[in-house]
């Protein structure tokens, strides 16, 4: 049941708009995959090649090896919920889910088993006889769902399928997802450009931007180690300062930047200094205090702005003309005496925290 | 309730009988010059020639009366079919086309409106007769080599009245179709369902509302004719609305006319609250299909 799929330079152009560079992309059997990005950058195309309502302009798409780039849709055998829901308005819940049974030619009577485990294993069971319309959109959802995956299909694809839902509806159905995902061990190919839902969920991430895959890993190798300025300050946020030139000492860097040199690390061994670079540190890895601190890297800035946020205390911190933005734990902040806005601090981060990442890459 | 915000409790009172007085001049008008007469007509159907309800026995026993009734009913039948059928491949066609080249589509369709029964007719009349343009083209060509008889018998009255009814069955049709969510036709094919099926298990019954509304309203109109195929027919195929005027005009037996009058208005009436339910229903659909 459990299949991988492979993109072979997939890419698509409509005319003189490119929506899909070509990609190269791996989704193992059985993992939880979302595709994340902003508007415009090329999800929902990756996902309709996938699906096979997007005819790549260049590549292939092979299924356990086998080419299925030129297949149509119905003979994939992939699920599909549509942003949307795309739910029949003239068919009943039940008729909704025995759709695609049908489509493979088995009988109302055969097929009654499977559908009713699908309602089932969605909690649908009081609301097969009733029409879409009369349903609540996490409902719609569900039906969705089931008719997605009642005829166990080899990959689930899932185009922003909570984004018209209320946000306290969208947590539970993400749990409700994530749980499902384990329960059917169906692949899932999830796409949205929310990017706590993305973090949440997946088992990777692959991050696009402007038709072109940046980066592709876990949640938490994505948000410590991105390898691209755009990852960086994609997921959660990042300070970014320009460099203008680095040595390299046996994998060890000193950049040279407008806060003086700071020895920072490449996000993984053997890639070099790209040309156009900066360093990037994130807010809550940045000590603050009022003494001069003991870290690799130290520079002297004045309080503009402070900032309680319940949990943390968030700073911006100018420092020779750069803003610095710090996150400081609310606990900590408060045995910091004299912490205010004007007041005189001292910066202070590793250099395994302060990563040299390509700015611009070849996507423009 | 009123548009305006009353200033004081006569204030509103004007208002409210000016909106009134809106509604009952077009109301006391239709009443004057379109429900009188109807009634007159229905009282004539039992006052004419003597008191009574003879003209409607007629119906039952008069052999010629049921020539023209089943005439009218099996011509406005396949007009019905016929308009239908050509006008959901008309809207399918529109329905699928780039925007603007449907906009052009669309005017093409508006456009015959502006254009009378009667100069149709004649039209047709010429283009259809032995020595008009299809047979001349048909002898041309060598296909056949004794002229078509195309006009003067039913054949050419539905072919007049398939014509004129077209955009009254396209607009209804296309209108539902534009309503029907593609997004639709993605999900069944995703789930396994070809073109073919596609269409039939999805897009078809999304469309039935507009189909039905369509055909009621072209029975409605065909039930009724009297200009194309009086023309067409050529005399030798008379429908309801001919006869009822041959009646009045010519044989000067207004009971009879009267009496088919009546059970004409009472079958168009009836078929008019038919229709009113299945827009309703269609109604219904179309925000069903609006909101998933
Ligand atoms: N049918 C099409 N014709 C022309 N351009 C298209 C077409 N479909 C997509 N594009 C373009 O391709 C690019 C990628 O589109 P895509 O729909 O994949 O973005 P997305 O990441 O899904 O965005 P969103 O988050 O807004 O849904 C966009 O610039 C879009 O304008
Ligand atoms: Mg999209």
């Amino acid at each position: 049941m459990k299949k991988s799929l492979t993109f072979n330079g997939v890419g698509k152009t409509y005319g003189r708009t490119v929506a899909l560079r070509p990609t190269d992309l791996e989704i193992k059997a059985g993992e939880f995959l979302t595709l994340l990005g902003p508007s415009g950058s090329g999800k929902t195309t990756l996902l309709m090649a996938l699906a096979g309502f997007v005819q790549p302009s260049s590549g292939s798409i092979l299924l356990d090896g086998q080419d299925i780039t030129n297949i149509p849709p119905e003979a994939r055998n992939f699920g599909v919920v549509f942003q949307g829901y795309a739910l029949f308005p003239h068919l009943t819940v039940w008729e909704n889910v025995y759709f695609p049974l049908r489509a493979r030619n088995l009988g109302r009577a055969k097929a009654r088993e499977a559908v009713d485990d699908a309602l089932a294993l969605m909690e649908l069971k009081p609301y097969a006889d009733r029409m879409p319309a009369a349903l609540s959109g996490g409902q719609q959802q569900r039906v969705a769902l089931a008719r997605a995956l009642v005829f166990k299909p080899e990959l689930l694809l899932l185009d922003e399928p909570l984004s018209a839902l209320d946000k306290s509806l969208r947590k539970t159905l993400q749990t409700e997802l994530k749980e499902l995902h384990r329960k059917v061990g169906t692949t899932f190919v999830y796409v949205t450009h929310d990017q706590e839902e993305a973090l949440s969920m997946s088992d990777r991430i692959a991050i696009l931007r402007a038709g072109e895959i940046q980066q592709i890993a876990s949640a938490d190798a994505l948000y410590w180690r991105p390898e691209t300025a755009f990852v960086a300050g994609f997921l959660g946020r990042s300070n970014f300062v320009p460099m203008s030139g680095a040595t390299v000492d046996a994998g060890a860097v000193t950049a040279l930047t407008v806060l003086g040199p700071i020895k920072a690390q490449l996000p993984r061994d053997g890639v070099d200094v790209p040309r156009d670079a900066c360093i990037a540190v994130r807010p809550e890895r940045i000590a603050v205090s009022r003494q001069e601190p003991a870290h690799q890297n130290r520079v002297q800035g004045r309080v503009v702005s402070l900032t309680f946020f319940g949990t943390h205390v968030e700073l911006d911190v100018e420092a020779r003309g750069t803003l610095l933005n710090v996150h400081v734990p609310a606990v900590q902040a408060a045995q910091e005496p004299g912490l205010a806005e004007g007041a005189e601090v001292w910066l202070g981060w590793d250099a395994d925290v302060s990563l040299v990442l390509p700015q611009e890459t070849a996507a423009a | 309730m009123t548009a305006f915000a009353p200033k004081t409790a006569s204030g509103a009172g004007r208002t409210d009988r000016f909106y009134l007085l809106m509604i009952v001049l077009p109301c006391a008008f239709l009443a004057l010059l379109y429900f009188l007469p109807v009634l007159n007509v229905l009282v004539l159907s039992v006052t004419e020639p003597q008191p009574g309800i003879q003209n409607y026995q007629m119906l039952a026993e008069s052999g010629a009366l049921h020539r023209i009734l089943l005439n009218t009913l099996r011509v406005s039948l396949s007009t019905t079919a016929l308009t239908l059928l050509l006008g959901y491949m008309f809207s399918l066609g529109i329905n699928s086309m780039a925007p603007r080249t449907r906009t052009v589509a669309l005017f093409v369709v508006l456009a015959s409106f502006w254009i009378s029964a009667l100069i149709r007719a004649y039209a047709w009349v010429a283009i259809l007769q032995p020595n008009g343009l299809i047979n001349q083209l048909l002898m041309g060509i060598g296909l056949i080599d004794t002229p078509l008889i195309l006009v003067r018998n039913e054949l050419g009255v539905i072919i007049g009245m398939v014509h004129y009814m077209l955009p009254y069955a396209i607009l209804p049709i296309y209108a539902n179709m534009a309503g029907i969510d593609r997004s639709l036709l993605r999900a069944s094919r995703a789930l396994g369902a070809n073109r073919w099926r596609t269409f039939w298990w999805v897009f078809f019954p999304q469309s039935l509302p507009g189909l039905a509304g369509s055909g009621i309203l072209v029975m409605i109109f065909s039930l009724g004719f009297y200009i194309t195929p009086a023309i067409l027919g050529g005399g030798r195929v008379v429908m309801i609305a001919e006869y009822i005027s041959i009646q009045i005009s010519e044989t000067l037996r207004w009971g009879v006319a009267t009496m088919l009058a009546t059970v004409l208005v009472m079958v168009v009436v009836a078929l008019t609250i038919w229709m009113s339910r299945y827009l309703k229903v269609g109604g219904g659909l179309a925000s069903k299909g609006g909101k998933s």
